[in-house]
């Protein structure tokens, strides 16, 4: 089967450190004022003594149908054959018709490229297979990531085992962050 | 989720500059094909100002990219998912057109007189 990236995120395992995406700034240079990544915070739900809050980390979400890859006008936005959808700075002009399509607000203008800038899956590190900088550098292991359709990898080992949301599945958009909100006491071996 | 859009104050005045453009493009072509004789002023006028808003219009189009000097790569492909990417070539397509309108008004081969002259040199 073809390969399909994508991440798994297990918010009960979220304790809103920071870390993924200080290492994404790290790794991928992102300039200061825009992020790549991020964690929203539920604020506290409930009532006392029944409360609970809830983190849910983000970043692109690598669509099945990406809106960003249809709006964009010279055909820089483009999603690869293994599923990671990216942009091509020497075709991007920068008119921000990508950011407005994005219904996840992955994408930004940067400041020093003057290009469409967004999560690459770290293309980079996983070439030389390494895991994503984010992924790498979790340390409750709420982020992972990988190839969606291989049924040895960790992502489609957790997917298989745990129930799963996506955000916005109404917009037909595929969305390939795959949300596990239940707890989840171990983190299966695989790829 | 925020609704604010990234397209700011440069893309307002593009709009209100393409679409006093068309409006001049379309009242000018409207008297030429309702009454030539009677409303040729108008027409005549509105092929003046036609090429010009839209020129400004473009300009603000360029300062919004974040790379303006990358801007021709919108015109080496047509994406057909992509309303900018049609609207890209609708601009260029109407700028080129509105000049050549006022080429026209101004070397005098569309005003009545010409016509006329013309007209009668045939018969």
């Amino acid at each position: 089967m073809e390969i399909r990236m994508g991440f798994v995120i297990i918010t009960s395992r979220c304790i809103d450190c920071g870390a993924c995406m200080v290492a994404c700034r790290a790794e991928n240079n992102v300039p200061l004022g825009n992020t790549r990544n991020w964690v929203k915070d539920s604020g506290v739900i409930g009532q006392f003594p029944k409360v609970k809050q809830m983190f849910e980390p983000g970043n692109c979400m690598h669509c099945d149908e990406p809106p960003c890859v249809m709006v964009c006008p010279t055909g820089a936005s483009y999603k690869r054959p293994d599923g990671i959808v990216n942009v091509d700075n020497a075709k991007c002009i920068g008119c921000k018709y990508c950011m407005t399509a994005c219904p996840y607000e992955a994408r930004f203008i940067n400041a020093e490229t003057g290009k469409a800038d967004k999560c690459t899956l770290c293309l980079h590190r996983l070439q030389r297979g390494l895991k994503p900088a984010c992924v790498q550098t979790c340390l409750g292991k709420a982020r992972q990531a990988g190839d969606l359709n291989d049924p040895e990898s960790v992502v489609a080992k957790l997917l298989a085992a745990y129930p799963s949301r996506q955000v916005l599945p109404e917009l037909g958009t595929g969305a390939n962050i795959h949300y596990i909100d239940v707890l989840v006491p171990e983190i299966p071996e695989g790829k | 989720m925020n609704a604010e859009l990234p397209w700011g104050f440069m893309i307002v005045i593009y709009l209100f500059t393409a679409g006093l453009s068309a409006g001049a493009m379309i009242t000018s072509n409207l008297a030429l094909l309702k009454n030539r004789e009677q409303y040729e002023r108008i027409a005549r006028w509105g092929a003046y100002v036609a090429p010009f808003p839209i020129a400004i219009g473009t300009g603000m189009l360029l300062l919004d990219l974040g790379s303006p000097f990358n801007f021709y790569q919108l015109f080496l492909t047509l994406q057909v998912r992509s309303a900018m990417s049609y609207g890209s070539w609708a601009i260029l397509l109407f700028t080129l057109l509105s000049f050549v309108n006022l080429y026209l008004w101004l070397a005098g081969t569309l005003s009545s007189s010409q016509m006329a002259s013309s007209n009668r040199k045939k018969s």
